[in-house]
């Protein structure tokens, strides 16, 4: 956040803007209408909390990055949000050719006031608690709550960063202020309270709450909250038993065991117990789907038209706000449909469609009729009906899908029915709109339907072109629907709102709105004033614990689900989730869809439920939903796309890459290929997350090879430069020994150079590419005889078998001239063992580079620990000390604490240097190899220090330290120790006889 | 000579499937009898995300090593005493 719009004197301000929580801008205290485009809106949030002027390209990336035009649609959003921030006598949105700011003058931003009041946060203990009081008020909203674009990924990992940066500022507080008024337990436990909802899976913040339960005299309500999260903890995260939050509780048990002796006998019925503060649990009577369809004649009697003659009927188009009852009047639609003897191919699409292509229709295929549908254009059409994509081409696929609709046209009158049209995917947009102008070639009898979102369907530049398009080639009849009139409502609802009018000013007018207040009243709680997402928390309140999370779970899953899905995801039986998605249906919160699974009764429903929970657990919940479908994903591939969705939301960024590639290796062979293009765009952003290595290195040639393939298919964008990106992989897999991978990386800069018109550079990668995978068998095989041979001599099991298993490589390896750290290391070892020790030097230094060129630190660690070995026999103990260092680094990057032999090595070399107290540095660094009990190393140690004793003049010493170090050796089977020891032995026996 | 009775615990963020430990124990296998190493027995969580190994070995530290050559993941190694 920039200091420099930390904003005036909010006082003062007349425009107030709002980041945590929902997105809010308010003139002087009224709030005003935003752009329904969330990623308009999502712009004005970025752009406030940035403070500094971005460039557009910077925005475009961020918001807009697709196959169409990214400046054109930041203009459109810029000239929205002008209206909103900007007024006569100030402009806070400054935009010129290269640059967008916002410029907070006069203007109140809530993060900004949090920042200014707590300054650096470091120090909450000093600040007086009516301001933590205050900033935790303002703290008490998500970072842009529901903005989170998780189709935008760049603008979704900057919002993801913002929001737990404001978590744990808030956690700060909360902790701060409930550590603070200890003495005051009311007025400690709401801030409690919201600390365990802002992570229900942090035991310390349970163990808080049980505290300041205890503290306040609620007793049974601490222990009841106590079983709730011990159980929760132990399912969701297995913690153990033993920790803060058995301490807090012990200790109230333990208190309340004082009171209760100190205390006379209560009488039952005194109010020895406070009440909860939780909310009464109103009995909420079980509500069905609301039928009723009022104020709705002149679109009904549209649709009765368009119904009649399906030949001649135009595209329908209903649009209207959420919840305006756009669904409701489809249900309608498909209702006489059917009763006028229509097929309906119906289906609904949900946000992030874009990580699964031709969504709509697989949802809408399913379970399709197939008779009389020739063979040939099944095996064509089957990608779309679930099965598996043949040897066909994109135009074969979608030419058999619209022979297949035109096929069950003849047959029965079709009615092409799609919902939440702002979110369909573009390989869906594009066959909609091929089978549309098809089917009108000549009229076949289908009557094409779609819902959206006013506002948001300019989101989707696809979906809007598409019916501009359809616009021009057949009549658009656009059903615009309007808020309901009070009379209307009356009507409908007259007997359960108290107060219709107030109903009306409360809901605007809006149905879902309406109907929610009135299952309120019919509860007898008092509906009117209360905002959405209350009346929905209201209704989840009766369901009870595991309802509640189960419903959660269903939210986090996003879309239509499956009660198999859900079980599958949850970890729970079929038949227990079966029970609850029953309820919840009785609930009217779920309602059936298509091919037997369940679908929320609204988005904003699911919505309001997903906003419920927490942000660490949501993330557990992506992350168990991620894995679940990555296990099932091997047999469904349409499910890769999931896995990206999900595992990007739980931060799992290895398993995002990895499902990235796989879901786009898949829709490049049903040509979703703009799909493709996008998830290997997002595969390769991830990349940066992912730690250096093998897999990095093949996961990022693989997202490559599909972004040019992408980019070459029908559909594609031109690319930027790719030449650098690519030869700098290559390299990385050739220094890796990676070479099939490399291979790989070639072939694709061949291709890539052929593109350009480099038919040279083409020419030279393809040769490499050859190269690369002769030597991937034959490296292979290196590797495999010098890692055995060097494994036999390291450990001296059979030297001559060893020496011949290297002879072996060596000759392979100089043929293929590849360096291999393992035939390095085992040099060194066979020439220690020969007893040239310079030779040896030099091996295991190379040995030691090609590992750290590899990042395989524990060959790092093991050829470090032989090189200092060598040194030490060469007597140079200076540089044994520097290489100490590199090896408790190595160690360290292993997630080793100790290494006990290089502090030997080291402690042998200070006291040949001389250095005071080296020898019991010796005898700790002894204790400390029993103690991990490394015997070979133990053993060497041992001999070095009984030579040292020796040439001391300490035989009797020498003799316990060879004696030792023989057993350890005969234990080990190590022949060289046993001859070292025993030559000690011979040396040290007479002079201990003669100084006993 | 005396044997150890070594301890490798080991744990995984999904479940670690039959398939994982398979390619595990082959790339084990030629090592375990250099490093004179003999596999005891293996106890799996129902949830298949913690695993504990037994193994009879020299010392601890060739049970380490062993681990390490086949690319091995765990947690902890210590030597344990069977108490039946």
């Amino acid at each position: 956040m920039a200091q420099r719009h930390g904003g005036p004197d909010h006082a003062v301000a007349r425009l107030h803007v709002r980041l945590l929580g929902d997105l809010e801008v308010r003139l002087d205290g009224d709030a005003l209408p935003l752009p329904p485009s969330r990623r308009t809106r999502a712009l004005l949030g970025f752009l406030v909390a940035q403070g500094a002027p971005q460039s557009r390209a910077t925005l475009c990336d961020l918001l807009w990055d697709g196959p169409d035009d990214p400046r054109a649609s930041l203009r459109w959003s810029l000239t929205k949000l002008r209206a909103v921030v900007n007024d006569e006598a100030i402009e806070r949105l400054h935009a010129d050719r290269a640059r967008v700011g916002f410029e907070a003058r006069e203007c109140d931003v809530d993060v900004a006031r949090v920042v200014a009041l707590l300054g650096t946060g470091n120090d909450m203990g000093a600040l007086p608690i009516p301001l933590l009081e205050e900033a935790a008020h303002a703290l008490r909203g998500e970072f842009l709550d529901g903005l989170e674009l998780p189709a935008c990924y760049r603008f979704h990992h900057w919002c993801m960063a913002e929001r737990e940066r404001f978590a744990r500022l808030r956690r700060s507080v909360l902790e701060a202020l409930t550590t603070r008024l200890a003495d005051d337990p009311q007025r400690a436990l709401p801030h409690a309270r919201v600390l365990v909802a802002a992570d229900p899976l942090d035991e310390a913040a349970h163990a808080t709450l049980v505290r300041v339960l205890a503290a306040a005299g609620r007793y049974p309500d601490a222990e009841q909250h106590y079983d709730w999260a011990r159980e929760l903890l132990q399912r969701e995260i297995a913690l153990p038993a033993g920790g803060p939050l058995d301490e807090v509780i012990r200790a109230a048990r333990r208190r309340q065991h004082l009171l209760a002796a100190a205390s006379p006998p209560v009488a039952a019925g005194d109010a020895a117990v406070p009440a909860s503060d939780g909310a009464p649990a109103a009995a909420f009577p079980p509500v069905g789907t609301v039928a009723a369809l009022v104020g709705r004649d002149p679109e009904c009697q549209a649709i009765e038209a368009a119904l009649a003659a399906p030949r001649d009927a135009p595209v329908v188009y209903v649009v209207g706000e959420p919840g305006i009852g756009k669904t409701r009047l489809l249900d309608h639609l498909a209702e006489r449909a059917g009763a006028l003897g229509l097929r309906v191919l119906r289906a609904r699409c949900f946000e992030g469609e874009s990580l699964r292509p031709y969504g709509f229709w697989l949802d809408a295929l399913r379970g399709v009729p197939t008779t009389g549908v020739s063979p040939s254009v099944l095996e064509r059409v089957a990608p779309l009906l679930g099965g598996a994509a043949g040897a066909v081409t994109r135009e074969q696929m979608i030419e058999a899908a619209a022979e297949l609709l035109s096929v069950l046209a003849g047959a029965h009158p079709l009615a092409v029915i799609v919902d939440d049209l702002q979110w369909i995917d573009d390989a869906s947009v594009a066959l909609l709109h091929f089978v549309a102008r098809r089917l009108a070639d000549p009229p076949q009898p289908v009557v094409f339907v779609a819902a959206a979102r006013a506002g948001e369907i300019d989101d989707n530049p696809g979906a809007s072109r598409m019916l501009q398009s359809l616009a021009r080639e057949r009549p658009l009849l656009e059903l615009a629907l309007r808020p309901l009139g009070e009379d209307d409502v009356r009507r409908w609802l007259g007997d359960r709102l108290p107060d219709v009018g107030e109903a009306m000013r409360t809901s605007g007018g809006n149905p879902l709105f309406l109907v929610e207040l009135a299952r309120a009243a019919d509860a007898t709680a008092s509906p009117t004033g209360r905002p959405w997402a209350t009346l929905i928390e209201d209704r989840l309140r009766v369901l009870g614990e595991a309802s509640r999370d189960l419903l959660g779970w269903a939210a986090a899953l996003g879309g239509e689900f499956g009660v198999d899905r859900l079980a599958a995801a949850s970890a729970l039986p079929v038949a227990t989730v079966l029970g609850h998605v029953s309820r919840f249906e009785r609930h009217g919160l779920v309602r059936p869809a298509g091919g037997g699974g369940f679908d929320f009764a609204h988005d904003l429903v699911r919505e309001a439920i997903y906003r419920a929970l927490s942000t660490p657990r949501r993330r557990a919940l992506h992350r168990q939903i991620a894995h679940a479908f990555a296990a099932a994903s091997a047999d469904d591939p349409w499910l890769h796309g999931a896995v990206v969705h999900h595992a990007a939301l739980a931060g799992d960024a290895l398993l995002a890459t990895r499902a990235a590639l796989a879901a786009g290796e898949h829709w490049m062979r049903v040509f979703a290929n703009v799909e493709a293009a996008q998830v290997a765009e997002r595969g390769l952003a991830l990349l940066e997350s992912l730690v250096p290595g093998g897999e990095r290195v093949r996961l990022e040639i693989g997202l490559l090879r599909l972004r040019v393939a992408a980019a070459s298919a029908p559909g594609g964008r031109r690319l930027p430069d790719l030449t650098g990106r690519i030869r700098s992989v290559v390299d990385a897999a050739q220094s890796l020994a990676l070479h099939g991978a490399a291979s790989s990386g070639w072939e694709i800069l061949a291709y890539w150079c052929q593109q350009m018109g480099d038919t040279h550079g083409a020419q030279a990668a393809t040769l490499a590419a050859e190269r690369c995978a002769r030597l991937a068998d034959a490296a292979t095989r290196c590797q495999q005889l010098a890692n055995s041979g060097r494994c036999l001599i390291d450990i001296e099991a059979d030297g001559e078998r060893g020496r011949a298993l290297l002879a072996d490589a060596a000759a392979l390896a100089d043929e293929l001239q590849l360096p291999m750290m393992e035939l390095e290391w085992g040099r060194g070892l066979v020439a220690r063992a020969d007893g040239d020790l310079e030779a040896a030097r030099v091996a295991l230094e190379r040995a030691v580079a090609l590992a750290r060129a590899a990042i395989n630190y524990w060959r790092e660690y093991e050829c470090m620990l032989a090189l200092a070995t060598v040194e030490y026999e060469l007597g140079r103990h200076d540089a044994v000390l520097r290489h100490v260092d590199e090896i408790a680094e190595a160690a360290r990057r292993m997630g080793e604490t100790h290494v006990p032999f290089a502090d030997a090595l080291a402690a042998l070399s200070r006291q040949q240097l001389g250095v005071a107290d080296a020898a019991s540095a010796v005898a700790a660094s002894l204790a400390a190899l029993r103690e991990r009990d490394a015997k070979v190393h133990l053993g060497y140690a041992l001999n070095e220090a009984a030579a040292l004793a020796l040439d001391a003049g300490r035989p009797t010493e020498a003799l316990h330290l060879a004696n030792e170090a023989l057993a350890v050796a005969v234990a080990m089977r190590r022949p060289s120790q046993i001859a070292r020891a025993r030559a000690i032995l011979a040396a040290a026996a007479p002079a201990a006889a003669m100084h006993p | 000579m005396a044997m150890h009775r070594i301890v490798v615990e080991r744990s995984f963020d999904a479940p670690h499937t039959e398939a994982d430990m398979q390619a595990v124990s082959q790339r084990m296998g030629p090592c375990l009898s250099a490093f004179q190493v003999t596999w005891k027995r293996t106890v799996v969580s129902a949830d298949r995300k913690r695993v504990v190994c037994e193994y009879e070995a020299p010392d601890a530290e060739s049970v380490r090593r062993l681990q390490h050559e086949a690319g091995a993941q765990f947690d902890r190694i210590w030597v344990g005493q069977v108490i039946e």
